[in-house]
């Protein structure tokens, strides 16, 4: 069925349009991947005697959006010409422009990969001490409810102008951004350990530094890694936010500068680079989860 | 050296507006090696009192010796099964006993404390399970694997909170022979401290029963039957069914009180 679909979307590309393309060789190429990485799931999942549909329901969704996308546009130009660029046109520029999409993407990836792990460290390191300690935890926990929720964006203007430049300012977003949600959870997890758990560690003679490295960290660590997730999430929000507003680099300037050109066709591309970016990070962090949370 | 005194021990709970005095003005004498069982009611205050004796809770007034010195705290001259989740989740087995044995000894190289934790999980019949984590482990797997990290750790004295309150009765049977069985094979015995409210296990694993009621001791028995000993015959036998009754009428005396008390 996936496959028929398969098959009726290449008859579609290669027979010539109402409209003129100027090439269609990397949208084929395209598809052809994506065929045969489903192909190869497929294969995969039959070798594990697993019955599941979803791959192919998955690919079956996508070959028919890209069918309806190339009805619309290059076989019968029913859609605006300016405003709904042709399959061919986006997947084109993947093709000649990819040196400027990738700069875009590792100049975005910079940012947030400093702003994120500075936020990350500062709020599991802090956070850990300040679960622990009972005085610090009592003063520090209401002033940090009260200034976690605010959110972190509305600093950017202010951050803007004292900062030296606009990439430290965006950084500065992120870090708050990853810092407070990672801090507070922290707090509340130390202090609602498992008192079974403090109670063995307690009876072994376990104090101090033991303490925290081979007990409280490995017990906060799970939560640290599935809260990974959604700061990404918000990190790419913030940023490609940020991006939109005042740089001169990264995808969502990419993304904003296109807009202002009305180059519709690159911007659809760099929406499709975003989707591939946030996908691949998910799948990086599950990754993580899965080989260095073992005892779940 | 493993023996215990306690002397006029008390110890409150105390909770916003409410005080709950757990023990109060306890006295016990505990001989290095002895195996002493302490049965009573939920509530009657036993496991406050090992608590105690492990340094996890501090008393309110009195104190326990250990071999002459004041309790201020945990120490790894003494070890402790609880009755749940002794195990931290995120080592497996084998890096529970061996994270045991490098808190006890804490010059031991990790090869070392390695090849003991294996050693002592075969002697739990552990050790195929060795790289498990707990959750893959059922619950007398996991208290076996408590036992083998407490003996590793080779303390003078095993502080058990009903160990296997929580195992199936066929299962129960066979950690209680195998606790008895190394206890009694150590090179010295060691004194063990055992919180249980199954009168046939107390009396099977005993040298020394101690009757609770809330808050102090309703009684002293001695159990002097010969080990190794047989779990069937003994608890048929005349004087052991003597002494069963013996501490069944104190639970049901314990509780018609309890019912007077709360009318």
């Amino acid at each position: 069925m996936a496959t028929l679909f398969f098959v009726a979307l290449i008859v579609l590309v290669l027979i010539p349009g109402k409209k003129e393309v100027r090439t269609n060789l990397p949208l084929l190429v395209a598809l052809i991947l994506i065929e045969l990485f489903y192909l190869y799931q497929f294969i995969r999942r039959k070798r594990r005697k697993e019955t599941s549909r979803t791959p192919s329901d998955i690919v079956t969704v996508v070959w028919t959006v890209f069918m309806i996308w190339e009805l619309c546009t290059t076989i019968f130009n029913i859609a605006h010409p300016i405003l709904v660029p042709t399959p061919e046109g986006v997947f084109h520029v993947f093709a000649t422009s990819y040196g400027e999409l990738l700069l875009n993407v590792a100049y975005s990836m910079e940012i947030l990969f400093i702003g994120f792990f500075s936020g990350l460290i500062a709020g599991v390191i802090l956070g850990v001490t300040v679960g622990w300690v009972p005085r610090l935890r009592n003063f520090c926990f209401p002033v940090a409810s009260v200034l976690a929720p605010i959110p972190p964006v509305v600093f950017s203007p202010y951050l803007v102008s004292i900062l030296p430049t606009f990439r430290s300012a965006s950084v500065v977003v992120i870090v708050l951004g990853v810092f407070w949600p990672t801090f507070l959870n922290m707090i509340i997890r130390v202090n609602s350990i498992d008192p079974r758990i403090m109670d063995s560690a307690r009876a072994l003679n376990v104090k101090d530094s033991t303490m925290v490295w081979k007990v409280i960290l490995p017990y906060v660590f799970p939560s640290v890694i599935s809260g990974l997730r959604v700061s990404m999430t918000t990190s790419l929000l913030m940023l490609n936010f940020a991006e939109m507003i005042g740089a001169t680099h990264g995808m969502g300037y990419y993304i904003q500068n296109n807009n202002v050109f009305a180059n519709y066709t690159n911007l659809i591309a760099g929406i499709f680079v975003e989707g591939i970016v946030v996908t691949s990070l998910i799948a990086l962090i599950s990754w993580v989860q899965r080989k260095a949370v073992k005892w779940h | 050296m493993g023996t215990i005194d306690i002397q006029h021990l008390s110890y409150c709970y105390k909770d916003r507006n409410q005080e709950f005095l757990a023990l109060d003005d306890l006295n016990l004498s505990i001989q290095d090696g002895e195996f002493v069982c302490i049965v009573g009611h939920s509530g009657c205050g036993k496991s406050t009192l090992l608590r105690i004796l492990a340094g996890l809770a501090l008393p309110t007034e009195g104190e326990v010796y250990i071999d002459n010195e004041p309790v201020r705290g945990p120490g790894t001259d003494r070890t402790v099964v609880f009755q749940h989740d002794s195990l931290f989740p995120w080592l497996t087995a084998k890096g529970n006993v061996e994270f045991g044995i490098r808190q006890a000894r804490k010059s031991i190289s990790k090869k070392q404390a390695g090849e003991l934790a294996a050693a002592y999980l075969r002697k739990v019949e552990m050790g195929h399970a060795m790289d498990q984590y707990p959750y893959q482990l059922s619950g007398g797997m996991q208290q076996r694997v408590a036992i083998a990290r407490t003996l590793a750790m080779d303390s003078e004295i095993l502080l058990l909170d009903e160990p296997f309150g929580a195992i199936d009765i066929k299962i129960r049977r066979d950690l209680q022979l195998l606790l008895e069985s190394l206890w009694r094979s150590g090179q010295r015995k060691k004194t063990v401290v055992f919180v249980t409210h199954d009168i046939d296990e107390a009396i099977f694993l005993a040298d020394r029963i101690i009757f609770m009621r809330p808050g102090r001791i309703q009684a002293d028995f001695h159990v002097t039957y010969e080990r190794p000993r047989n779990y069937d015959e003994l608890l048929k036998s005349e004087p052991c069914e003597q002494m069963k009754n013996e501490l069944l009428e104190l639970f049901y005396l314990d509780s018609e009180l309890n019912e007077v008390e709360d009318v």
